[in-house]
């Protein structure tokens, strides 16, 4: 019965995206526009890329490869340095008021205005690192200051009174009590750094990465290309959001919410 | 062998905003190793706080907590305490969580087969790999009695475990209770608002006035275990304690 | 009753009049025209606008303009096939391209040449580890983006040259400051982008425009078609103040260079390395703006053209009514 309904979603789902596809062929060819190409030019374009590399040789994957490695060292910076922080700042309020009025003014400026700075003050790899950094810090910490917030009295209480230490507390109830919070934190921070980079990409002057490919055929007015580029960001988007996604229900089978 | 736990005019306040709530007042108490002792009073009177300053989770105001002739510390002294609230952690598994008490204070080579056993001694032997998600209200407190059990603690305080199960789960583990406590013959510190439950259960009840808490009234209960509920003895201890609540109840 | 008669005639009132102000446009036109005019971030290329422009000679043909900055070539297309220029200074590359795929398009506005602004004007700089051209294989070398005349002309360098080098596309003003960091071994880059880092961070000229491609066309004035089938009369006025400013440029250099030292702030040093490398001409050269088109159709910058079609399409983008 399950296994039907899902194959009837699924079914429903494709033909969706048929239609879809279908109307914008249909648009394509009624516009007859140079720069509004329809599905089936940015297949061929996908061939073309994919196999024959773009302007300068780069292959589709090669691009995406680059952008999805800036990405996840980026997002491994942040976890680090986010998640700890935010389990300090969460058990400790004193330090919460103390570097509020530093962090929360950061916290609403686009990862985008820092672009320029980074351009000025870092060269290669460290430039987008730093980006994904800013891009994902922030959601991580929230998440896991809210995370560490949530962690149940009881608990801890219960674990004091078998004489547990401070750390012991730390490790063993607070922080995995907030790893939902956290691990959503991930998610979200994940997602953003992935906008970041190809807005980096696309101002940095690496030969490689999505960002990039859409710029350089944007400057020959290829737009099958940009298209092309445009999606394969979206379903490397998707994926990305989706393995986080199946980690933490994987990981949470405690938490029924996330099972529903 | 003196007294397990002594209070010595035990006062406690909380501070909330500006206003100062006292809790606790002048409070003074003893029990004897092995003892069966429940306390019951008026709801909101401050039995968890009393709770809580023999184990040392809070410190109190004024006089003082001894155990063993020293201050409550759970770092020193063990103690297994069942909150009233669900306090297993639900991302571990029944088995697990049996575990995370031995994980503090033992060393790590046996606990595996010593909470398997305890799990056992409550009736759970099967449902190692369950997620407390899982299994009933009864079952969890069961983990819980299972988890402060495996400790070997000195001393158990239990804070309304029973509350919230429904009437028929209760009186089981209450009998359950009664059976383990005899096997192992531990000090048992037991709150409740539920003069039966208490009746049913222990040596001697402290019943607590209204808040600021101070002792009314200490009751020993000279009947033989297994009690019968519906025997003219029981009702009376069961008509006395009441009536010293319903005494806090209408001074209010 | 009354005071609705009283709302409705106000409103009545204020359309009315309204549109009076609105109309007397038409009734009295102006008698200067604005027209927007797109050009490249610090390019001493366009030293013919701004020379028109302190001069007065776009006021004295009755045109206002209104500029509008890009960081680079293609960048500046995009916006012109949209219709929102109807002038601009750019590289003849990015034109030709634009023009070859926006073409097929009745929508689009199509750049035509009508003057030539400059030949030659960009030069490879590099850093102590590149002493001859040989050197470049395996090097990282900036660029003012893909599309631009600075990429081509390296593309065809290399090309030619069998050299294979990494191109770092990025805007124009961070190429002396990355090449200054090092991420960057050296870089293509028009005037005075290779002079400043000359200047500033001790790179040295590798190879200047004359060169990679002598007397290769640089940047033209184009004008939209779609513009120029409906103010021909402005064109020819527009064309006639950048003739007479390029002009004035060649017959004044100490003018010239005290101008383009106050445009871009830098030292006399620095525009006398930057003005050596631009030669400053209004007539455009069809013969390596066609060289230039083959190259494209090899390199795969242009895919809607044949090689036999560059004549024709060379002819017919550049109109030489109005020098």
């Amino acid at each position: 019965m399950k296994h039907a309904d899902r194959a009837k979603s699924l079914l429903l789902g494709l033909f969706s995206l048929i239609v879809f596809l279908f109307l914008w062929q249909l648009l394509a060819v009624w516009m007859n526009s140079p720069f509004l190409p329809g599905p089936y030019s940015v297949l061929t374009a996908f061939f073309r890329i994919s196999t024959a590399g773009d302007i300068d040789g780069y292959t589709l994957s090669s691009h995406a490869m680059t952008s999805i490695y800036r990405v996840l060292l980026g997002f491994l910076f942040a976890g680090m340095t986010a998640i700890p922080l935010g389990i300090f700042m969460g058990l400790k309020p004193s330090v919460n008021s103390v570097s509020s009025p530093i962090i929360e003014p950061i916290r609403f400026i686009p990862p985008i205005a820092w672009i320029p700075l980074a351009i000025i003050l870092l060269g290669g790899i460290t430039r987008y690192v730093f980006l994904i950094w800013i891009g994902a810090f922030f959601p991580i910490l929230l998440n896991t200051i809210a995370g560490v917030k949530r962690t149940s009295a009881v608990l801890v209480d219960m674990a004091k009174t078998f004489g547990a230490d401070s750390r012991t507390i730390t490790f063993k109830i607070v922080f995995p009590s907030a790893l939902p919070e956290v691990m959503s934190g991930l998610r979200v921070g994940l997602g953003v750094g992935w906008m970041c980079i190809v807005a980096a990409e696309m101002i940095g002057g690496d030969p490689v990465g999505l960002g990039r490919l859409i710029i350089k055929y944007a400057n020959l007015y290829q737009m099958d290309v940009v298209i092309l580029g445009m999606v394969t960001i979206g379903i490397i988007g998707l994926i990305l959001n989706y393995a986080i996604l199946s980690t933490e229900r994987r990981l949470f089978k405690w938490r029924v919410e996330v099972r529903a | 062998m003196g007294p397990e736990i002594v209070l010595e005019s035990v006062g406690k306040t909380f501070k909330s905003g500006k206003d100062t709530i006292e809790v606790i007042r002048n409070l003074s108490l003893s029990v004897d190793d092995g003892k069966f002792l429940c306390v019951v009073g008026p709801s909101g009177c401050g039995k968890t706080t009393l709770l809580k300053l023999m184990c040392g989770l809070l410190q109190p105001s004024s006089g003082r907590v001894l155990v063993k002739g020293n201050p409550p510390d759970p770092k020193r002294n063990r103690f297994g305490v069942i909150f009233q609230e669900d306090s297993l952690l639900p991302w571990r598994n029944v088995l697990a969580n049996v575990k995370f008490g031995l994980e503090i204070t033992r060393n790590k080579t046996d606990i595996d087969d010593l909470a398997r056993e305890f799990l056992s001694l409550v009736g759970l032997k099967g449902f190692e790999e369950y997620y407390p998600h899982q299994i009933s209200g009864g079952m969890k407190k069961r983990v819980a009695i299972a988890r402060a059990m495996a400790v070997d603690p000195e001393i158990i305080l239990m804070d309304e475990p029973f509350a919230d199960l429904d009437a028929q789960t209760r009186q089981i583990l209450q009998k359950e209770l009664l059976a383990v406590w005899s096997k192992f013959n531990k000090t048992v510190i037991f709150i409740t608002h539920n003069v039966d439950e208490a009746v049913f259960l222990a040596q001697e009840i402290v019943v607590l006035t209204k808040r600021p808490a101070t002792v009314k009234a200490v009751v020993k209960v000279n009947l033989e275990y297994p009690r019968a509920r519906l025997s003219p003895p029981f009702i009376s201890y069961r008509e006395k304690i009441l009536g010293y609540l319903h005494e806090e109840i209408t001074a209010l | 009753m009354a005071s609705k008669i009283l709302i409705v005639s106000v409103i009545a009132l204020i359309v009315i009049v309204g549109a009076g102000i609105y109309f007397s446009g038409f009734l009295f036109p102006q008698q200067t025209a604005t027209v927007r005019v797109g050009h490249l971030t610090g390019d001493l290329h366009h030293l013919a606008l701004f020379v028109a422009r302190n001069q007065g000679y776009f006021e004295q043909s009755g045109i206002k303009i209104e500029l509008k900055e890009y960081a680079n070539g293609p960048l500046l297309m995009q916006d012109f096939l949209a219709g929102e220029l109807d002038f601009a200074y750019v590289g003849a590359p990015p034109a030709i391209s634009a023009r070859a795929k926006g073409m097929s398009d009745p929508n689009a506005h199509l750049p035509v040449v009508i003057a030539s602004v400059n030949l030659e004007g960009s030069a490879i700089v590099v850093d102590g580890s590149i002493e001859s051209p040989e050197d470049l294989s395996g090097k990282i070398i900036g660029t003012p983006g893909t599309g631009t005349i600075q990429d081509i002309l390296l593309s065809m360098y290399i090309r030619d040259h069998n050299l294979t080098l990494t191109k770092s596309p990025m805007s124009i003003s961070y190429l002396p400051i990355e090449f200054s960091k090092g991420t960057i071994n050296g870089f293509i880059g028009w005037e005075p982008a290779p002079s400043i880092a000359v200047v500033q961070s001790g790179a040295h000229v590798l190879l200047t425009s004359k060169d990679l491609f002598e007397n290769h066309q640089c940047c033209v004035l184009v004008v939209s078609n779609k513009f120029l089938a409906s103010h021909q009369d402005l064109v020819s006025k527009f064309a006639a103040a950048h003739k007479l400013a390029n002009n004035y440029i060649i017959n004044n250099p100490a003018y010239a260079k005290q101008l383009a030292m106050n445009i871009t702030g830098h030292s006399s040093q620095l525009i006398d390395l930057a003005l050596s490398h631009i030669v400053y001409t209004s007539t455009p050269d069809p013969v390596s703006m066609k060289t230039f088109l083959h190259a494209m159709i090899d390199l795969n910058v242009v895919t809607t053209l044949t090689h036999e079609q560059v004549d024709d399409f060379i002819n017919a983008f550049i109109d030489t009514r109005f020098i």
